[in-house]
């Protein structure tokens, strides 16, 4: 640079555009002595890094209720009530050709380039579960409080959704870290240690979580039921216990029986009349996902499942099947189910949820009581525990149906239960899809899925598709077989 | 003043003629003195004026000191030095004198007058010979003659212009055979006072052909017309961004377009100009809608995923190619932008959409190292420099053109009637052993198409019907230019517009202005130049492209519009049974894109050769996107739902300046020229968008305003920060223009990647042979005008990646939970990654013949790309489907490129000139450890190209069943195992491709005829149309398998079995099958372009300088045996066959 300008200072031409040059100079000298600074930027201002989110409070919280927030906005227990009602004997539907609900309906999931069922979404929850653990480690900023509260949150949603993939897709590979280059490579653990993970998990989510439902705050007591607590941990375990006595050994029997007792024992809870069940914050309410704001619906469920029309392609009706079901005089019948005529057509639906725009009045149910009684009631059957009859009761005497009758051998509460199960948990969660499959795993069961779709059912074939007992589990994704060397399809696809 | 015309003074012909003639002849006074001094500093000022105005302009220059050679050896480094070649006439002995010279930069015609001082001998300047001759008269006939000449006072005045009548300013004027010569001033005017009055007048001028004529011929007034040189490629000036040098002398690869070639295509985009006339260049068409993207790939695909875009440079400031239509409510018909690398399909709006074809001058495209070192991280994918027009000096000229065309689809499916769509759907019901339906048995059924619903006697061409219409395309363009010595102006504005083929009101229209402005001080020492333009756009189409639709509805499918006018949803017990395409009509999405571009560049000569330069430019681009549906969209009840109602609008906005001080030197130094360069660069872009989804209108008339939602939210925002710093330098000596060297270094640092990652380093080294200036081959292949051959080599960099992704960081839901705005994880981090790097080698050779009527170029090259950064797709177990990553992969892309240009015929008027290009390109994954294991493990192959897709290979219809088997690891299977019996394919690209032209001109009509060919593998018709649809509802077919569908009967046929399932098809493997795969190769006569000037007597009477009336057409012809709509088509509308006529005026 000096010998640069020692040239201009020599040439007689500096004055009349010497303002020129010194100004392109100073630019130039300007410019290299700061270059490095130049190119380092900030974060854009839509984006706050990692450190500045895990020390502190609120923007920890928020890491951990966006979880839930997407949960209901990515509408997963539509999903997961919509495509394996079609799977199963519970919802009609009406799309045609290569429409994937056409492809649930007629039991006819193929391996392609789809990735069918909650994969994708379960593995991002997984993945933002395990960066609320990560970042609650490695940053110390929140209190003591607020960390354990939301570390228990981190480990339940990690159980929750892993849950979920293991029922859907049998084995499957189980994420416990944000380290992509061990996420990429994972092999498909089975489902039963995927269980155990889950119920691992959710014992120490137990220990972790707070006993009542806080607001925002992680520490305020509120009456919304939207946060998961030890109740709620507790309930889920009680039914993770209950699939790995179907999946694993007998053993997990008593386990699900102390669990769901735990729960139903808990004065929190009671079963509320048939008309508040899936009110915001009853009594039967375990747990429910607040529904997030802006919003133009109070449930996915409630937006989707009532139908004003004749249903269109993404949408199903309650089928001849779950119609047939209900016994005379249930009122489950009359207050959970509604209609809507259309030409010469009748189409059910399912009407638990009463509100198909935004009232505010209703929840998206996640786990309730009623479940937790039916989880008892079977596990206390498969224990050849007659007892088993009076959780049964309790289900079926607030439903306005007089005690069972039937008989009480193993095979016949066990029926009894399954059947109580279709008629109470219907279109929630895809219940009826996992305990049809559960039952087909059971020795002891006469109904399961392979009886019910193929014959004597018959249902898959009245649906135009054909049963293989291989359909019970979902093609993994093609994509992910591709990306991860490990991964292999489930037999059949 | 005076150092600098002493140093500068023996440049001047002129006035060392004129010197000589006043010393001899006349008595030096005090005031010719001066008067010559005048003189002097007038031509000076001239020739740099010239030479920086137009740099078009390069003389012969010899700088030698000799003291006391022989006047042989003299002559011979005269020789050597220009180049030229030597020759004595008989009779011309040399004496044996010595001489003295000290001449710097002086031209051929100086060196040799000062080398012959007092010899009794003369030389003649013949093209590029020396030809050294006795004197033929005694220095007393020679006074004699001048006085005669004096006395007769024989002297010519006219003026020189170019073919388009520009006035054309330097021209040397020279009475022939002797050093009498003037040269025309500003406005081509020139005088000249001839000795002999029987002598002819040589007019030239570089680029130009000589004239000569007679003084009979040139009465006084005279206009002369040069016409530019058949394929003077030599002279031609190249850009190299940073720096300009002579074709001739470049030691790097880079082809020009030019204005004319762009011009004579009716595009509404610049790029779409250049498909098929740059070697190694592939441009496709994302689709025929106006405004369509475009994936560019120069010399093929360098990045596994990032990004394979060259560097746009638009008057030294960079602009960004990719599209703006927003991610998060998409672009409608056009799509969303695909800016991942995917070298498919691009999608969105083209941001070259918002250029005006009409102010392009030139478009370079730089492609080897040598060329593209110096951009740095950016210039992996090679450089595209687009030059926008200037004012020439002279007077002012007005140009005026109007076209208007119309485009149609050149070529349509033959797709079946109602009668064979109906055979072939019982013909699937009978495969799949179903009972034909009847809504009356089945009130759920489906099949609408022939359960009874449908009226089975209606027939519709639908591809007439939705993709039949015929595309207007107007475009008016007027521009003014001109200036002074000192100033040049040019200021353009043009208008076009062009619809759709589709059904209803649906145009793109593009108002432009463009201006430019160069200013040039008196003392020539400071210079200005700003330039800008600003362009709108108007983008409006349906959400939705009817091709797919026009392809597949069934012919029987209903009448789109009730008697009533209303949409006609064809209800069966109160819901509709089709998807009317008339729905996509009343969904409209709507982009409005306004681009502004400016550069000002200030250029001061500091001392002799070195100049200080700065460049300063800013960018603003900003596109508004629209999508509306409508009620109508969608069937009753939805359609009074006003939930159903939306108006999704979004902003994406973009914007880049960058500064760029320089420093360049240049001087002789020994034999050779010496240039030197030294700059920084520093560059900002920003971008910013916002896209919001609004619902809930209480009717359609209300959507138009979102502010007469209920529902409110945002869909996506987006802003990013980017900034480059660099130092470049660049050294550059040529040897006697014989022998070439250039190197080029870069320094330089970018945002796109973490903190101390962000600085690379990166070079390339240039040297060239113009051998045909060896004594060797100039004396022995006199037929060999020029040749050289270059040899570069050079690392560059890639950086084209999306910003943060080294930043672990959150992003804010728009929604809220328990009143807390969710916050979610923004990506995995990678804070590791760094350049992705290229390096370059190429070898060139460059030969001209018949004085360049033959000219002949080919180049190979060997580019290799590592660190490869790749948006490393994982599996959705880990989270997020992508990590930023440098990956080891090495990607090679070779190939050989060859331009071939021949003037064939040139007599009489007549002109034919062919130029052709092709290219041979070939694309290797050399290595890429652990492929087998990473998330490409089942799509590249190691030792192929990347260009393959893994999928069931050799589809054939098994003769047994009519299912369709594949070669799986244990031979035929009608079940092959994914991803176990995955085999690669053939790229899936071009084998080779290229272009002719072929220019005719005879007298006033001009035709340039443009093929376009390639061999290539694209993607079949099944592709988009997948087969296994054959057969189910609503989904027609071509003719073509009328009768070629296996059945019980025919089990030779060559499509596999018909079936009315879609996802349990027998079929359904095909579509991850080399079945979706097929040749593709055609010719395409691309453009051709016929005009006609009106004869000079009319325009003059019409008070016109020109008067050009022409026919222009695009896509014209295709020649190929492709199955589907175009070769290789996207599933799109294919690009529309346009022929537009148009008049062009200058006055």
């Amino acid at each position: 640079m000096k010998i640069f300008l020692n040239q201009i200072t020599d040439t007689p031409y500096r004055r009349s555009f010497g303002s020129i040059i010194a100004f392109s100079l100073m630019l130039s000298v300007f410019g290299f002595s700061s270059c490095r600074k130049f190119i380092e930027i900030p974060p854009p201002n839509t984006q706050l890094v990692t450190a500045s989110v895990f020390n502190n409070n609120a923007s920890a919280t928020s890491a951990v209720l966006e979880i839930y927030s997407q949960m209901f906005q990515n509408q997963e227990s539509y999903n997961m009530a919509f495509d394996n009602g079609l799977l199963s004997d519970e919802l009609t539907g009406y799309a045609t050709g290569t429409n994937s609900p056409h492809l649930y309906y007629t039991n006819a999931l193929v391996a392609n380039n789809n990735s069918y069922g909650p994969w994708i979404n379960a593995y991002s929850y997984i993945y933002q579960a395990n960066a609320v653990i990560a970042g609650l480690q490695q940053y110390s900023g929140t209190s003591s409080v607020v960390k354990q509260q939301l570390m228990g949150e981190a480990y339940f949603i990690r159980a929750f959704w892993h849950f979920y993939l293991t029922d859907i897709y049998g084995a499957v590979p189980v994420a416990l870290t944000t380290n992509y280059t061990v996420t990429d490579k994972l092999s498909r653990t089975t489902r039963v240690q995927v269980l155990q993970q889950v119920v691992g998990d959710l014992q120490i989510a137990q220990s972790l979580l707070s006993n009542n439902y806080v607001d925002a705050t992680d520490t305020a007591v509120t009456t919304d039921r939207v946060r998961p607590t030890k109740a709620v941990a507790m309930a889920l375990l009680a039914r993770a216990y209950l699939y790995l006595g179907n999946y694993d050994n007998t053993s997990y029997y008593t386990k699900a029986d102390s669990a769901a007792t735990a729960v139903i024992n808990n004065s929190e809870y009671s079963l509320s009349p048939l008309s508040n069940v899936f009110l915001a914050n009853s009594t039967e309410a375990i747990w429910q996902l607040d529904t997030p704001q802006p919003q133009n619906y109070d449930t996915p469920d409630g937006f989707n499942f009532i139908l004003l029309a004749a249903p269109s392609s993404y949408h199903g009706a309650i089928s001849p099947e779950l119609l047939e079901a209900f016994e005379p005089g249930d009122q489950r019948r009359v207050n959970w189910v509604d209609s809507t005529q259309e030409g010469v057509s009748t189409y059910y639906f399912p009407y638990k949820y009463k509100n198909n725009t935004y009232l505010g009045t209703e929840y998206d149910m996640v786990l309730r009581l009623a479940e937790q009684y039916l989880i008892r009631a079977e596990a206390k059957a498969e224990l050849g525990d007659s007892t088993a009859v009076n959780d049964l009761n309790a289900i079926r005497t607030r439903a306005s149906l007089p005690n069972y009758a039937g008989a009480t051998d193993k095979a016949s509460l066990l029926a009894a239960i399954l059947h109580e199960r279709q008629v109470e948990l219907f279109t929630e969660w895809g219940h009826r899809w996992f305990d049809l499959n559960r039952a087909a795993a059971n020795p002891v069961s006469m109904v399961n899925v392979n009886t019910v779709l193929a014959p004597p059912g018959n249902v898959c074939t009245a649906k135009g598709g054909s049963w293989n007992s291989y359909k019970q589990l979902y093609p993994i994704p093609v994509p992910d077989l591709q990306k991860d060397v490990n991964l292999t399809q489930n037999s059949g696809y | 003043m005076d150092i600098a015309l002493n140093v500068l003074t023996p440049t001047i012909t002129k006035v060392m003629n004129l010197n000589t003639l006043f010393k001899s002849g006349l008595h030096s006074t005090r005031l010719t003195q001066k008067l010559i001094r005048v003189m002097k500093i007038t031509t000076l000022l001239m020739i740099i004026g010239l030479s920086q105005v137009s740099a078009a302009v390069y003389s012969q220059q010899i700088t030698l000191k000799e003291k006391n050679v022989s006047l042989d050896k003299a002559l011979k480094d005269i020789k050597e030095q220009s180049g030229y070649q030597l020759f004595y006439e008989e009779g011309a002995l040399l004496a044996p004198v010595t001489v003295s010279l000290d001449l710097k930069q002086a031209t051929i015609e100086d060196a040799l007058i000062a080398a012959l001082k007092g010899q009794q001998l003369d030389f003649k300047i013949i093209e590029k010979t020396i030809v050294i001759k006795k004197k033929e008269e005694s220095y007393i006939d020679q006074l004699k003659d001048k006085l005669k000449a004096a006395m007769a006072s024989v002297t010519v005045k006219g003026q020189v212009t170019d073919a388009t009548n520009q006035p054309m300013a330097g021209v040397n004027v020279r009475e022939k055979g002797t050093q009498n010569v003037v040269s025309t001033d500003n406005n081509g005017k020139f005088s000249i006072t001839l000795a002999d009055n029987n002598a002819k007048v040589v007019f030239s001028y570089i680029g130009y052909e000589t004239k000569e004529l007679s003084t009979a011929e040139l009465p006084s007034g005279v206009v002369i017309t040069l016409k530019a040189a058949e394929n003077n490629l030599q002279e031609v000036v190249i850009s190299k961004g940073y720096y300009d040098e002579k074709r001739e002398l470049s030691t790097g690869d880079v082809s020009v377009v030019s204005a004319k070639i762009i011009e004579e295509q009716p595009v509404t985009d610049p790029l779409q100009a250049l498909e098929g006339r740059v070697p190694g260049l592939v441009i496709t068409q994302g689709s025929g809608l106006p405004g369509a993207n475009e994936t560019v790939l120069l010399r093929g695909q360098n990045s596994i995923n990032s990004g394979n875009a060259p560097l746009y440079v638009i008057d030294g400031v960079p602009f960004s190619s990719t599209s703006l239509t927003p991610g998060d409510i998409g672009g409608g018909a056009l799509g969303v932008a695909n800016n991942t690398g995917n070298v498919y399909t691009p999608g969105g709006m083209s941001p070259f959409n918002a250029l005006n074809p009409d102010d392009i001058e030139n478009i370079e495209v730089l492609k080897d190292a040598d060329a593209t070192a110096i951009y740095g991280s950016r210039g992996a994918n090679g450089v595209i420099l687009i030059t926008t027009k200037k004012g020439k000096a002279g007077t002012t000229r007005v140009d005026v053109d109007f076209s208007q065309g119309a485009g149609q689809v050149a070529h349509f499916m033959n797709l079946m009637n109602t009668q064979q769509y109906l055979a072939m759907r019982h013909q699937a019901f009978n495969n799949d052993a179903i009972p034909f339906p009847s809504i009356a048995n089945n009130p759920y059924d489906g099949n609408y198409d022939v359960n009874g619903v449908w009226d089975t006697t209606r027939n519709t061409n639908w591809q007439k019907v939705l993709l039949g219409g015929t595309a207007h395309y107007s475009n008016a363009q007027i521009s003014v230019s001109g200036g002074t010595e000192n100033t040049t102006f040019y200021v353009g504005g043009g208008f076009s517009r062009q619809t759709t083929v589709f059904p209803g009101d649906y145009d793109d229209a593009k108002g432009s202005l463009h201006f430019s402005l160069t200013h040039t001080s008196t003392n020539k020492r400071f210079e200005l130049q700003l330039s800008g333009g600003y362009v709108n756009d108007n983008n409006n189409l349906p959400q939705v492209d009817l091709t797919l639709a026009a392809l597949t509805l069934a012919p029987d499918a209903p009448s789109l519009y009730n008697p009533d006018g209303s949409i006609n949803w064809q209800p069966y017990q109160g819901h509709e049974t089709w998807q009317n395409p008339v729905s996509y009509l009343q969904q409209s999405a709507n982009a409005v894109t306004n681009n502004l571009t400016s550069n000002l560049q200030l250029s001061y000569l500091i001392l002799p050769g070195l100049y200080l330069k700065t460049s300063a430019g800013y960018g603003d681009d900003r596109l508004a996107q629209t999508n509306i549906q409508l009620g109508n969209a969608l069937p009753p009840p939805l359609n009074t739902n006003p939930f159903a109602l939306e108006n999704n609008f979004g902003n994406t906005e973009s914007t880049n300046w960058i500064i760029e001080p320089q420093l360049s030197y240049t001087r002789k130094i020994a034999n050779g020229q010496f240039n030197a360069l030294i700059g920084a660069s520093f560059q900002q872009a920003t971008s910013f968008s916002q896209d919001f989804n609004t619902r809930g209108y209480s009717g359609s008339a209300l959507v138009l305003n979102p502010a007469n939602a209920s529902i409110f939210s945002l869909a996506g925002e987006g802003t990013s920060l980017y900034r480059y710093n660099a130092v470049y330098a660049r050294v550059g000596y040529t040897w006697e223009n014989k022998y070439l060297l250039n190197l080029t270094a870069n320094r330089d640092g970018s945002s796109s990647f973490g903190p101390g990652r962000q600085w690379g380093n990166f070079g390339a080294i240039g040297v060239g042979w113009v051998f045909s200036k060896e004594k060797l081959i100039e004396d022995n292949l006199p037929w060999l005008n020029f040749g050289k051959l270059r040899v570069s080599y050079g690392t560059t960099g890639n950086d084209q990646i999306t910003p943060y992704q080294y930043l672990s960081s959150y992003s804010t839901d728009a929604e809220s939970y328990q009143g807390y705005t969710g916050l979610y994880p923004s990506r995995i981090p990678n804070p590791d990654y760094a350049w992705e790097v290229n390096k370059k080698l190429e070898g060139g050779i460059e030969v001209g013949f018949l004085q360049d009527r033959i000219h002949f170029e080919a180049d190979y090259y060997r580019n290799r790309s590592s660190d490869q950064l790749i948006n490393y797709s994982l599996p959705y177990v880990s989270g997020f489907s992508s990590v930023e990553e440098n990956f080891p992969a090495i990607i090679q892309n070779t190939g050989a490129e060859f331009t071939l240009n021949t003037v064939n015929v040139k007599s009489g008027g007549f002109r034919w000139s062919t130029n052709v290009n092709l290219s041979f390109p070939n694309n290797k994954l050399v290595s890429f450890p652990g492929l087998a294991s990473s998330s490409y493990g089942d799509t590249y192959v190691i030792g192929q190209s990347l260009f393959i897709q893994k999928l069931f290979t050799g589809s054939k219809v098994n003769p047994a069943d009519g299912v369709y088997e594949f070669l799986g690891q244990k031979g035929y299977t009608e079940n092959p195992v994914y991803p176990g019996d995955l085999m690669a394919t053939a790229p899936i690209t071009q084998k080779w491709y290229g272009g002719i032209g072929n220019s005719f001109s005879y007298k006033n009509f001009e035709l340039d005829v443009f093929f376009q060919f390639a061999k290539q593998l694209a993607y079949s018709y099944w592709s988009s149309n997948s087969y296994d649809n054959a057969g189910a509802f609503n989904n027609n077919e071509p003719v073509a398998l009328i009768g070629n569908t296996w059945t019980a009967t025919d089990k030779n046929a060559k499509y596999g079995q018909l079936s009315t399932q879609s996802a349990s098809d027998p079929n359904r493997e095909l579509s991850f099958s080399d079945f979706d795969i097929s040749n593709a190769n055609y010719i395409q006569l691309k453009n051709l372009a016929l005009s006609y000037s009106l004869p000079k007597s009319w325009q003059q009477a019409l008070n016109l300088q020109n008067l050009r009336v022409y026919i222009q057409g695009q896509n014209m012809l295709t020649i190929t045996n492709y199955f589907g709509l175009a070769p290789g088509g996207s599933g799109g509308l294919p690009p529309l066959r346009m022929i537009t006529l148009g008049i062009h005026a200058s006055l």
